[in-house]
Order: structure tokens, then sequence, then C-alpha cells
């Protein structure tokens, strides 16, 4: 049990729509280790998004429950599932959402300080991570100066940067030509394998699904297989 | 990075958009330091005229007299003026005294006989401080039987300057008494109730004429409007039975209603220049902050709390403010040193006969306002915008861009 990352049980998520219940997300089971890396695949509209976002502590869900750590953080107030997200998970998302005004090691450190990091550590910190991505020279260049790829690599540096228990990545390479996608992938796979952290990612693409251990089908908001790779 | 210096690196996103914004806040910062400038300018010509032109800058009465109606006045009035005057010259502040009396009189020239209401006064002391007397042909008193005349006065008696007029009164003691003037100068005070009725001659023949040696009450000028109070002051802890009362007191109908007009109407202008600066940037921040939504969702999906993005998107728009206002301030400076430089002719105000010249008259306090006005209400315009995206949930702010 001390292994399990996440735990679903009964995993439910609805909206309401012209007042009709508008199921997303029904009776999910499941569990994802620590250190994995594993996708969730499926068409457009089956929600995984929704299920990366419940993941990631931004959406509660409707019913049922979700352990993370052994902890059923649903219960939490918003302060506590903020400071959660701020510790222990990172998000990436396919439009890379970086802030246009600062440079690339300034985006990357940008969580570090409110975790306790000095001035001094957070370079330190932030520097490294750009060197792991490859992005060692451009420290000083905003992130329109860059390419699709190259801000991409940023935002995982950001979220990296944090040492999180987990990394999520909604359709992480939607953006982006195959080969910065299979870029982006080696470099997921390389933080993984040698810094521990757990990558789920959403994608369509058959060629990334490739690269995870676990892929998780998803239809119709319900899981229909797990491959173990 | 800390919340202010990321709100500054925010106003560069989109330089476009953060000069509209500034310039919207400059052109309210700078039309309010305009306006308040140009308002104070009106309101120390309204009080030149009152000082420099009737009252001084205020006047000393007998205890319980100014205001008090009386059946026989005179007995009221100053006896021994030279011993108050030697007791107000004590005090450093005073800079000059101008004894007065006033007379009610018929003024006679051929067949027209006019009711007018005149003063009796020491032209030598007068003469100089007294500059707002404008007049339109003569001079001032020089002669024992000089008189001289109001505007409208002048024209219904259709005296000139040589002419001789006759003055018809009534002594202290009821009887009638009269002597006969030469017109010396003919002015024009702006006000047409005192053009229309006013005349002044020398103070001894006005005591002459009225058969006594009191005088009314004394004009003052004084070291500037701000020693009144100090003055007040000293003269009721001399006890000497006299009460001064300040020329915005004297003056109230005109000068302080004037001043109360003005300040209220600046209110209510300097109000509506504040709504339109907060409806101005208030769509502008609306805007910037919807385009940066996925952003916020972003850095709130990894941990930044709504406390903190809060406070960095308020700060934004209070810097936004305060450069706007720095820079309205410049362009109204700019305005004051260069087409402004010669002042703004005025057509005649209420109750006013003459056009006036108003210059800017900015005060160290203006600028304050004209820079923490704007900027708060860049701040507080900001607030619903902000709330508002705050209020929305994470997935809805990702899915919003």
């Amino acid at each position: 049990m001390d292994n399990l990352l996440y735990e679903a049980k009964d995993l439910q998520y609805s909206y309401s729509w012209n007042q009709k219940k508008v199921p997303v997300l029904n009776h999910l089971n499941f569990s994802i280790k620590k250190e994995s890396f594993c996708c969730f695949v499926g068409p457009s509209g089956t929600g995984k998004t929704t299920l990366l976002n419940i993941l990631g502590l931004i959406e509660n869900p409707t019913n049922g429950k979700l352990l993370f750590c052994g902890q059923d953080v649903f219960q939490n107030s918003e302060r506590q599932k903020e400071k959660l997200r701020l510790e222990k998970v990172g998000f990436i998302f396919q439009s890379f959402y970086l802030i246009p005004t600062l440079t690339v090691l300034e985006n990357t450190i940008y969580f570090l300080p409110s975790l306790g990091y000095s001035n001094q550590e957070a370079e330190r910190a932030g520097k490294e991570v750009l060197d792991l991505m490859g992005l060692s020279e451009h420290l000083s260049k905003k992130p329109l100066e860059l390419s699709g790829g190259q801000r991409q690599r940023v935002a995982i540096a950001r979220a990296f940067a944090k040492k999180p228990l987990v990394i999520l990545a909604d359709e992480p390479t939607a953006n982006l030509d195959s080969d910065t996608s299979e870029k982006i992938i080696r470099a997921f796979k390389d933080l993984q394998r040698n810094e521990k952290t757990s990558f789920i990612f959403s994608t369509h693409d058959q060629h990334l699904m490739s690269y995870a251990r676990e892929i998780f089908h998803l239809k119709d908001g319900a899981i229909t297989k797990k491959d173990i790779l | 990075m800390n919340p202010l210096k990321l709100a500054w690196r925010n106003l560069f996103r989109n330089v476009r958009r953060t000069l509209a914004s500034l310039f919207t806040v400059a052109l309210g910062s700078g039309g309010l330091l305009i306006y308040q400038g140009f308002n104070t300018g009106i309101m120390n010509q309204y009080r030149e005229n009152t000082i420099h032109g009737y009252y001084g800058y205020g006047e000393i009465y007998p205890e319980n007299y100014y205001n008090i109606v009386k059946e026989m006045p005179w007995k009221f009035w100053l006896e021994d003026e030279v011993r108050i005057e030697n007791e107000l010259k004590k005090i450093p502040e005073i800079v000059e005294l101008f004894p007065r009396v006033s007379l009610y009189a018929f003024l006679v020239k051929g067949d027209i006989n006019l009711g007018g209401k005149g003063e009796g006064i020491l032209a030598e002391r007068e003469n100089k401080f007294f500059n707002q007397m404008n007049f339109i042909s003569g001079n001032e008193i020089k002669n024992e039987d000089d008189i001289i005349l109001g505007k409208g006065l002048a024209e219904s008696l259709g005296a000139k300057i040589g002419d001789t007029v006759t003055v018809l009164v009534q002594t202290i003691n009821g009887q009638l008494n009269g002597a006969d003037y030469v017109v010396a100068g003919i002015f024009h005070m702006g006000k047409k109730i005192i053009d229309d009725t006013f005349f002044r001659v020398p103070l001894k023949s006005a005591q002459k004429l009225l058969n006594t040696n009191r005088v009314e009450k004394i004009s003052l000028s004084t070291t500037g409007v701000t020693s009144w109070p100090t003055i007040e002051k000293k003269i009721r802890s001399a006890n000497l039975g006299l009460d001064p009362i300040p020329f915005d007191v004297l003056d109230k109908s005109y000068y302080q209603n004037s001043v109360d007009f003005l300040e209220a109407q600046f209110s209510f202008v300097r109000m509506i220049i504040l709504i339109i600066v907060a409806l101005g940037i208030f769509n502008t921040i609306a805007v910037s902050l919807l385009e940066r939504s996925g952003e916020i969702g972003a850095l709130r999906a990894n941990g930044e709390s709504r406390s903190r993005l809060f406070q960095i998107l308020f700060i934004e728009n209070l810097i936004l403010g305060c450069i706007g206002g720095i820079a309205g301030i410049t362009l109204a400076v700019a305005f004051e040193k260069t087409l402004l430089s010669h002042g703004i002719p005025m057509p005649p105000g209420p109750g006013i006969t003459r056009q006036f010249l108003i210059f800017l008259e900015i005060q160290p306090y203006h600028y304050l306002h004209a820079l923490i006005l704007p900027a708060l209400t860049a701040g507080i315009s900001s607030l619903w915008p902000i709330s508002k995206i705050m209020k929305k949930s994470i997935p809805e702010l990702l899915r919003s861009t």
C-alpha cells in the first residue's frame, strides 16, 4: 500500500447541463504506483482531462474516493490542497502557459521561493533542471524567443524544479511536431528514471503511448482496458 | 520572485495596452490637476478682489456690533481711535490700519438726486493696499473735497471727472448736513451692487458730515491670510472690546459662497473624472485578465495561492495608476508652463460685471491628489475583475483561454 501513489475507488464525475446530469467518469477503480510512467488514452471527450484534473487535486470527484499517497485528500480544505499541489504535484499543459515577461530561468524557479528556497538555492536548482532539459544556453531568454518544443521543456522544468511526487501532463505534445514530441517524452522518461518522479499523461498519439509502462484506455468515462508494457 | 517585481514585469506583457491604460489614467490625473489649479486660481482671484477691493484681510468692529441691527449705531462706534490703533500696532502680524465710517446719503448733481452708500476713508493709507478698485477714469482721493464714485452711480448721476456732486446726510444728531465734492475718480470693482451705489470720501470730511469723531470700524492689512487666526487670538486676549471679523465672513455672500460653490462643483467634476478613469481602465483590465486566465489557471494548478496572485494583479494596477498619475502631472505642468502660461480669460461670474484672467495656481497638495486619487481608482477598479477571475475554478480558468 505504501508504494501506491493513487488509488481510485468507484470514482465518478458528472456535471449538470439543462438540469440534467451528464456523466463524465463512471465508477473508475484503478491504482497507480509511485515512480510510474503511465498514460490515459482515448478519443476526445472521454474524460481524460477531467481525470487528470482530479488526480492533480484541482477538481473534486462527484462520488467515490481517490486516495493520494493513502490520504483521502478531497476532505482537505482548499488551502491544504493548494499546499499539496505546490509540494507534491507538477502540472504541464499543451499550451505551456509560461509567463511571457519572465526569463526561462525565472519561469523555472517561479514556485521555489514559496517552497522555502533562498534566491541562490532556487537559481542553482533551476539551472540544474534546465541543464537536464538541454536548455542551459537559453536561461535569460524570454519564452517567446523559444520554439514550441523548448517552451514545453521549460514548462516541464518549471513543474519538475519543485521536485514533486508526480507530474501530470495533459496532452503535452498536442501542439508539437513528432520529432519534438519524441524529445519531450524522452525528457519525461529520463527524469522519471533518474529522479524517481511519477509521470502521468494523457494523449491520443499512438507513438507516445509506446513509451508508457502502463496504459489506461478510457471510453465514455470508463476504463475499458489496462496495458502493462 | 516578489510580487512587486512580478507586477512590474507584467506591465510589459502588452505594451500597447499598458500605454492605453496609462494614457487614460494620465488624462484623468492631468485633468484633475489642471481643474484643481484652475479652481484655486479662481478662488484666489476672488479672494484678492475681496481683500484688495474692499475688506482688507478683516475688519475690527466694536464688540457686539457686527451684524446686529442698532437703532443708533454711531453710539457704539469706536471712540478712542488713536489708543486702539496704538494697541493694534503692537501686534506684529498687522501691517496697516484703515479706519472707516459708513454713511447713507443722497447724492445730488443738477436735477438728479440718488441714494447711495458711502464710506469715509484715510486715502493716504488705503490707496496703496486697495488696488482692485479699477479706476476707469480719474484717480484715487487726494484732496479733502475729493469723492470717488462707483461706475453705475456715476453713470446714473451723469457725473464725470471734475464735476461737483453734493452729498447730503443726516448727522448723528438727526440734522441734515451736506457738502460739495469734486469727482476725482470713477471705479469699477466688478460687483454690480457696489458699482451702482457706492462712493468714498475722505474720513475727516465724512466725520464732519456726520458730526462725530468716532470711527465705525478698522480694516486691516496683515502679513497674509494665514496670520488672521493669530491676530484674532491676540485682539481677543487684549480685552480691547473689539470684534475681529475675517474677510471671508464679511463677504460671505460673494467670496465664501463662491468658494463653497466652486468646491462643490469641483467635487462633482472630480467624481466624474474618476468614474471615467475607472470605466476606461476597467475594460482593459478585464480583457487583459481574461487573456491570462489560462496562465493563472496553470499557476494555481501548480500550487500558486489565490491570495498571492490577487496581490500581484492588484499591485500591477496600482503601479499602472501611479505611473499614469505621474505622467498626467507631467502633462499638466507642461500645459501650465506653455499653453496656459498667459492665463485663461474668463467671462464675468455671477454678480460680477468685469472679465478676468485666471492663472492655474497648483498647490503642493494638488499634486498629491492628482497622484493618489487616479492610482487608487485604478487599483479599486481592478478589484472586481481580479476577484471575478480569482473565484473561477482552475479547470474553468484553463478552459477559458
